[in-house]
């Protein structure tokens, strides 16, 4: 298998990150990352930003929310069919 | 003895009970980014909720039922609340180098496996805050993948657009992230400049 080099790793690593890169390119670029320390620092740092974007940014509905959207739908199903 | 239809209509209702309201409830963050106030994201949040209750029959059950949800709050925001919105300062992001964030922080003198953990130190809020300035189209492109975790073809499907304009706002809202993240962290004195 031919190898790839850095420069190609890490035009790929967004792809490839999101899983969106095909399995065999998938395969050279971690066959890549397993040998190469800088390559897999860069892709750690990514997966690791992505993750706390993910984390930091998600959160619970407050318990007023959740109340109303329950009210919502039954008073939908205890009303008169709708109008539209 | 119940009839056939109704009994249709009350299967259908447990099944959008059991499995389209906890998704729902799940949005709430979502209509928060997209909306930056609580009070419209809640009302945001109600429309959807309303609108995928009276659409329910028409959702094709084994299909993707969080990406049909999504695209009927992407519509409903984008009906009722989008023109509200004051845009941001867009962002010139042509300055801004692939590996933007990586760099400044390993410049700054940061130990490598410490970038990370800088950014892990900042509050929620300001992440939060960092991906809420930013231009709607990034934002929406960021907030799907990144946080919802949608592939490239589901925020096609989502948003309406080909999935190669999906990518390069995903590319370029994500280095837009990144340079605000750098901000912030420059702002907090969390690294030597």
């Amino acid at each position: 298998m031919t190898e790839i080099t850095c420069d190609e790793v890490l035009e790929d690593l967004e792809l490839y990150i999101d899983g969106e890169l095909d399995p065999q390119r998938a395969e050279r670029l971690a066959e890549h990352l397993a040998g190469c320390s800088p390559c897999l620092r860069r892709a750690e740092f990514k997966s690791r930003l992505r993750e706390l974007v993910r984390h930091k940014c998600r959160q619970e509905p407050p318990r007023h929310v959740v109340l109303r959207m329950r009210t919502v739908i039954r008073s939908r199903r205890a009303g008169p069919p709708d109008a539209t | 003895m119940q009839q056939p239809r109704e009994q249709q209509e009350r299967s259908q209702e447990e099944r959008f009970e059991s499995e389209a309201l906890p998704l729902l409830m799940g949005m709430y963050s979502s209509a928060l980014r997209l909306t930056r106030n609580p009070s419209d994201a809640e009302d945001l949040l109600q429309e959807t909720v309303l609108r995928a209750y009276r659409g329910f029959h028409q959702f094709q059950e084994g299909t993707n039922l969080k990406a049909w949800l999504y695209r009927i709050l992407m519509n409903t925001f984008i009906n009722s609340y989008r023109k509200r919105q004051r845009e941001p300062q867009t962002v010139s992001d042509e300055e801004i180098a692939d590996w933007y964030l990586y760099s400044k922080l390993a410049e700054s003198g940061a130990e490598p496996s410490a970038e990370a953990t800088v950014l892990e130190s900042l509050p929620d809020e300001e992440v939060q805050e960092a991906l809420q300035s930013l231009p709607e189209q990034f934002r929406v492109a960021v907030l799907l993948a990144d946080v919802e975790g949608f592939s490239y073809k589901e925020i096609a499907d989502i948003t309406g657009v080909p999935i190669g304009t999906v990518m390069s706002r995903l590319h370029r809202g994500r280095k837009a992230l990144e340079k605000r993240l750098w901000e912030v962290v420059r702002q907090r004195g969390l690294v030597k400049d």
